[in-house]
């Protein structure tokens, strides 16, 4: 029987997968195709609920990765094609260097996810406004240090694509209310004079040290929450207007504002779907990969010898990508040796 | 004051007639966020929603608000994120007023245009309300 | 963005049913007059009729009647069109929602089509809802290319403000050319004719007519039509354009009640896109009909005198 487990994605749980098989002695093809390891988690400059620096924990895990032996990475690599069934398939890698095949006993499908474009949300003037911006591109300004000076008020918009069914997706995007607090912190460490606005319907956050996280957003760093999906965005000279209800006083309320951060929801990878028929796996009406079983076999796929890891099946945060990356590391190493 | 939450009422003709559950409704309120008119409205849509939802049928029909939205200006409409048509909810409600024989409420009633009798009947009262603040007359 | 796909379903046809507008033909005779001659130049020929009536949709409006009792005059007007086998051109919001949509409705509600076709056919005829039909904006918006080669009068200079107006992108979601919250197509046309768009706050905002108040509750209209002019004011444009006649005689007539009553100096004129493309296609200055308008005449005539007369 072949003893090499193929790794998809170089995300944080494909990672910890790889990590956790060749530690424990297997043999990993760890595949990726942007260049360079890290998925989402490397565009990221703090974490939450602890504001740690991203950049430096996950350059740390793919040292790691590189450094245990066992591990082969190969960047820039696609799967074609898969044949054969649990503990014997073959499987077909596209590089720009070439094809090749390979024999592996197990994969892991950790694929991550994407941040949604919101160019259907033309009422919040995204894509007319430069001022208008996604938290992924606001990440990258605050690591560029780009973030508005002087005493700049930004207005922090959740739900963009989450929770609605009209233009975006059903579903709750899960990491939205914690990272718009993590970027209203940030906003408000960088720059004391700003004033930071969070517009929210409700606020989900549920994991050890969330709560306590918003909290401290509102009470230490007095960012501002007010209750009322925002409606439009206008643009008006150099500012804009952001219009909504506060639905806690029932009354129409207007901030002027010269940012405004769209949380934008997570959507399935691009071309899950693509990568879900060469897998022969199911996906969700999303595009998600679907669990076999959503309680207790979370990370197994509707094919033998299939697992899942990561935010490619749910919306989730690092720490659940992580722990999944390992439980999926376990069933692989079970299922070769 | 203490409402109650009682049977449901019109709840029942209103998701009849538009073929929808009413309870899709998230509550978010980004409808009267947007909404041009929303200062002069006493209820915000979702708020018509949620008071149809506990029952509270009178304060709705009562409401100034039915009867000054909903002429497919369809900005709340078309930002609901579920898909609500608020535009037909408001036109059964208006409906369902009149059955109970509740008055239009607008700012400055000219019932001339409402109870369909010819204008010419009551030509004096239309210009009577038109003339009153001053200026030039403009009905249409 | 306007959605091209919306776009290239729109025919350029040698023939088109022209439907007149109360409000247009009554109080701004220009807007007829350049729709027909601008469709003209740029190689479609308006039929009118003497048999249409209004679209029937102002008593639903109004709150006059149910809206089922417009359907039959929409669908009188309709098969006008369909009886000389010819899609439909609007000047007017209101025509353009009412027809689109209680055709729509007809179309698909085969009982209320029915009992609506029993009163047509009283009189001699029959609605099938074969007629398609189109804003004068989407009919331009089409034959942009061909606006470009007629252009006369180039708009050099010229600050224009747009406004859409609600039964446009509201209303239209099923058929309205562009985006509901941020359409460009009219500043597009502009562009193309060498004005200068100017962008204001409250560009989306609705004239003030809507919600029948400026029939019900005149206040509440004049409030809302004070704090859109309020914004257009702080932008300064030479002109103000509209698709629809009555969003037009709203931000028209509106301005002087508004200085009479309050003291204030609102002096910015409204043209209808019609007359805004009559204007650089060279049309006569009597078929642009100035002369019905009431607010910022002086600014139109030095806007004419730039443009040349």
């Amino acid at each position: 029987m072949s003893k090499k487990t193929l790794v998809i994605g170089g995300g944080i749980a494909g990672i910890t997968a790889a990590q956790k098989i060749a530690q424990n002695g297997g043999e990993v093809i760890l595949i990726e195709k942007e260049g360079e390891l890290g998925g989402n988690f490397a565009k990221l400059a703090y974490t939450f609920p602890v504001l740690a620096d991203a950049k430096m924990i996950v350059t740390r895990e793919i040292q790691t990765a590189k450094a245990t032996s066992g591990i082969e990475i190969l960047p820039q690599t696609e799967l074609r094609g898969v044949s054969g069934s649990a503990g014997d398939f073959t499987v077909e890698l596209n590089s720009p260097s070439g094809t090749r095949s390979e024999h592996v006993g197990a994969i892991i499908v950790a694929a991550g996810f994407h941040y949604m474009e919101p160019t259907a949300y033309t009422e919040y003037s995204y894509g007319r406004s430069p001022k208008v911006v996604t938290s992924l591109e606001f990440e990258k300004m605050a690591a560029e240090n780009r973030l508005p000076k002087g005493n700049a008020r930004v207005v922090f918009v959740h739900c963009v694509g989450s929770r609605d069914k009209a233009k975006g997706y059903r579903y709750c995007s899960k990491i939205c209310c914690s990272y718009s607090a993590k970027h209203a912190i940030m906003m408000k460490k960088a720059n004391p004079d700003s004033k930071a606005y969070v517009f929210y319907i409700d606020i989900r956050a549920l994991g050890k040290g969330y709560e306590e996280f918003i909290r401290d957003a509102m009470e230490v760093y007095n960012v501002r929450y007010i209750r009322g999906r925002v409606a439009k965005v206008i643009e008006s000279g150099s500012k804009l207007i952001v219009r909504a209800e506060d639905s806690l006083i029932g009354n129409p309320v207007e901030v002027e504002a010269d940012l405004v951060v769209l949380a934008s929801a997570m959507e399935p990878p691009e071309g899950s779907r693509d990568l879900a028929g060469i897998l022969g796996i199911a996906t969700d009406e999303y595009g998600f990969f679907q669990e076999a079983e959503v309680n207790v076999r979370p990370c197994h796929s509707s094919k033998s010898g299939i697992f899942l890891a990561g935010s490619c099946t749910q919306p989730m945060e690092i720490a659940s990508a992580v722990a999944m990356g390992g439980l999926a590391a376990s069933e692989a190493l079970t299922l070769i040796r | 004051m203490r409402l109650r939450i009682d049977e449901d009422g019109i709840r029942n003709v209103v998701e009849e007639a538009i073929g929808k559950s009413l309870t899709a409704c998230l509550q978010c309120s980004k409808c009267g966020g947007g909404c041009s008119h929303s200062e002069e409205f006493d209820l915000t849509p979702r708020q018509v929603v949620e008071s149809l939802l506990d029952c509270q049928d009178q304060n709705v029909l009562d409401s100034r608000m039915i009867w000054l939205c909903g002429r497919h200006c369809s900005g709340c409409q078309a930002v609901c994120p579920v898909g609500l048509p608020l535009n037909d909810i408001m036109a059964v409600l208006r409906e369902e007023a009149l059955k109970l024989d509740i008055e239009p409420k607008y700012e400055q009633p000219s019932l001339v245009y409402h109870k369909f009798e010819h204008c010419a009947k009551h030509r004096g009262e239309g210009e009577a309300s038109e003339s009153m603040v001053g200026g030039e007359t403009q009905p249409a | 963005m306007p959605r091209l796909d919306k776009v290239a379903q729109i025919p350029k046809p040698e023939q088109i049913f022209f439907f007149k507008s109360c409000v247009a033909s009554n109080k701004y005779p220009g807007i007829e007059a350049c729709g027909t001659e601008s469709l003209r130049i740029l190689g479609v020929e308006p039929v009118e009729s003497d048999e249409q009536t209004c679209c029937g949709g102002f008593v639903t409006f109004a709150n006059v009647a149910a809206p089922t009792a417009s359907m039959p005059a929409v669908a009188r007007n309709l098969s006008l069109a369909e009886e000389k086998n010819l899609d439909t051109c609007v000047v007017c919001n209101g025509c353009w929602t009412f027809l689109n949509e209680f055709g729509h409705f007809m179309n698909n509600n085969a009982e209320v089509k029915g009992s609506v076709n029993m009163m047509l056919n009283m009189m001699g005829r029959e609605y099938k809802g074969t007629s398609h039909v189109f804003h004068i904006a989407e009919m331009y918006y089409r034959l942009k290319d061909d606006i470009s080669k007629h252009v006369l009068r180039p708009l050099k200079g010229v600050k224009i403000a747009t406004h859409y107006g609600c039964h446009y992108l509201g209303g239209g979601k099923y058929s309205a050319i562009d985006d509901a919250q941020m359409p460009t197509y009219m500043e597009e046309l502009i562009d193309l004719m060498g004005g200068t768009v100017v962008p204001y706050a409250a560009n989306r905002e609705c004239c003030g007519t809507g919600f029948t108040q400026i029939i019900n509750g005149k206040d509440l209209s004049l409030d809302h039509t004070q704090r859109k002019l309020d914004s257009v004011q702080e932008a300064d444009p030479d002109m103000l354009i509209v698709q629809c006649p009555y969003c037009h005689s709203q931000l028209d007539r509106v301005q002087q009640q508004l200085n009479f009553r309050q003291g204030v100096n609102y002096q910015t004129p409204v043209l209808h896109i019609a007359q805004l493309v009559g204007m650089a296609l060279g049309l006569p200055v009597s078929q642009l009909a100035f002369a019905a308008h009431v607010s910022g005449r002086e600014r139109l005539e030095n806007v004419l005198d730039r443009v040349g007369r």
